[in-house]
């Protein structure tokens, strides 16, 4: 389902943060990007939204080559999937509620069907109670929920998670990750670029690591580093 | 753009003039300001319009007919004068009238030196007070009735009505020189403050395109922002000068200010409200458009 092909990307600086990086995503899986700061995990992160484009080679969603999308078509694209940052980016001058509407009224659903899926979404992340609260009554980790719930309203293919763990301690991590992994469950793609060792140890996912813009493992059922006497 | 996205946009725009009230209060102050700069030089312009239409219709040609006409070649002359392009009316300034205008105004206090001059011994003689259709071409005119028989002489103030015009174009050429520069700087002005005012809100932007929001669906709501703020500012600015015109207005009529007749009210408030509606709104959506394009590309 999603297809990276020979994907070199080089920054205007002259970084080069990916070198012909080959990755297959099926529909459905749970993929882990691990990799030292600034190995390119957050390249392939702004790659796939369309954020940055790639100087050489194709990334395909399903059977379109994203890399020749036009500007005014790349909303459209950044709709079928959801995003959520380590930062949440909540908009604080609105309420639970309203962030998570706000999503669907970017794409232009009806009143009607915004009133039915809101709630049901908040209900999946656990906030339905918070519903009306500002983001800046929640902790750390509801927040987080808040913007899970707004990644998920518009019932994307794919979610992709850019650090969502790294603002949170270990139990609200979990909780987290939990939740990420129900949505995997009922057939999102769920693509989390991390730092936290514990978590892809414990959950056992698909991991590929990349290092110097270069993938060096990729596994099913990984764990976060690979042990020297494991070769 | 659909009935329910409009409705949409300007719910937005006008949600985001409430949570950001500072900086809506910013723009506002700054767009009625130079606004009322502008409408300064506006009133200025259409006045020196005013002053130079009333010079041109005031302005006089003197025709002085020589000492002993007959009172029937005086009469006759008038078709004469009438029939003369360029001419608009002609009124007669008997000899009698001349010796009453000089002993009431020019000898009130020493009226006994004109004694005797009455009757024949009247020196003056009768004229004819020449108002033209355009007095650009007081001179030809001028000529044209000179020529007529029993004329002695005419007294053109073409110098003093050429002064007038000439200083007069001058500054309303200023004038417009200057309210155009005015409208450049307001753009700026207001396009720095918009600016401000959506660098404020820049993560809410990102936020937005990385939800799938097309540059439309951001910017129609900054656009209509701009709008209501350009037209809320040009209201204030309308205030403003309405009120300061006629108490202006007011003062001058009781000082019994007489040198030209101001621009009225009525007259001047069609001008002034078109003129800051159109560039209130004109500096308020350029301000928001011009300003959001950096933060579009994400």
């Amino acid at each position: 389902m999603i297809k990276f092909v020979d994907v070199t990307k080089e920054y205007d600086n002259g970084t080069v943060a990916l070198k012909n990086v080959n990755i297959s995503i099926e529909n459905g899986e749970f993929v882990f990007l691990v990799g030292s700061s600034g190995a390119g995990k957050t390249t392939v992160t702004k790659l796939l939204m369309r954020e940055q484009n790639v100087t050489e080679g194709e990334i395909y969603l399903g059977d379109e080559d994203i890399t020749k999308i036009p500007h005014k078509k790349i909303p459209y694209l950044r709709r079928k999937m959801g995003v959520v940052f380590q930062d949440f980016r909540l908009l604080e001058d609105r309420t639970v509620y309203e962030n998570v509407e706000f999503a669907m009224q970017v794409v232009g659903a009806s009143r009607r069907e915004i009133r039915r899926r809101v709630p049901n979404v908040l209900n999946l992340v656990g906030l339905n109670y918070k519903a009306k609260m500002f983001p800046r009554q929640l902790s750390g980790g509801e927040q987080q929920r808040v913007a899970l719930a707004r990644a998920l309203v518009n019932n994307p293919l794919i979610l992709v998670a850019d650090e969502p763990t790294g603002n949170l301690n270990p139990k609200t991590a979990m909780e987290i990750m939990e939740i990420l992994e129900n949505i995997n469950s009922m057939g999102t793609t769920v693509i989390m670029a991390t730092h936290a060792k514990d978590i892809v140890d414990i959950m056992k996912k698909r991991v590929i690591e990349i290092e110097d813009g270069v993938v060096v493992r990729d596994e099913q059922g990984g764990v976060y580093q690979h042990e020297p006497d494991e070769d | 753009m659909s009935r329910m996205r409009i409705k949409y946009s300007l719910s937005q725009a006008r949600k985001n003039m409430c949570r950001n009230g500072l900086m809506t209060a910013a723009s506002l102050f700054t767009i009625a300001s130079c606004l009322v700069i502008l409408g300064v030089f506006t009133i200025l312009t259409m006045n020196i319009g005013a002053l130079t239409s009333q010079v041109q219709e005031s302005c006089e040609i003197q025709l002085f007919l020589k000492t002993g006409t007959a009172q029937v070649r005086v009469e006759q002359i008038k078709e004469e004068i009438l029939a003369t392009e360029n001419v608009r009316e002609a009124v007669l300034f008997t000899k009698e009238d001349m010796l009453s205008y000089v002993k009431e105004d020019l000898f009130s206090e020493r009226e006994e030196l004109l004694e005797g001059l009455d009757g024949e011994n009247n020196p003056f003689s009768d004229s004819y007070k020449i108002t033209l259709d355009n007095i650009a071409f007081s001179q030809e005119t001028s000529e044209k009735l000179q020529k007529l028989s029993d004329v002695d002489h005419v007294v053109n103030e073409e110098s003093v009505v050429n002064t007038v015009l000439t200083y007069s174009s001058i500054i309303r050429k200023i004038s417009i020189g200057i309210m155009a520069l005015l409208l450049l700087i307001s753009i700026v002005i207001i396009s720095n403050t918009v600016k401000l005012t959506v660098f404020n809100r820049r993560k809410e932007i990102n936020i937005m395109k990385y939800i799938g929001a097309t540059d439309y669906f951001i910017r129609v709501p900054f656009v209509f922002e701009g709008l209501l703020i350009g037209l809320v500012g040009a209201g204030i600015a309308f205030g403003l000068m309405s009120w300061g015109y006629i108490a202006l207005y007011g003062f001058a009529k009781e000082i019994g200010f007489e040198v030209f007749d101001l621009i009225t009210y009525p007259e001047l408030a069609p001008v002034l409200g078109i003129l800051f509606v159109c560039v209130g709104c004109l500096i308020g959506v350029a301000g928001s458009g011009l300003s959001m394009k950096k933060y579009l590309r994400v």
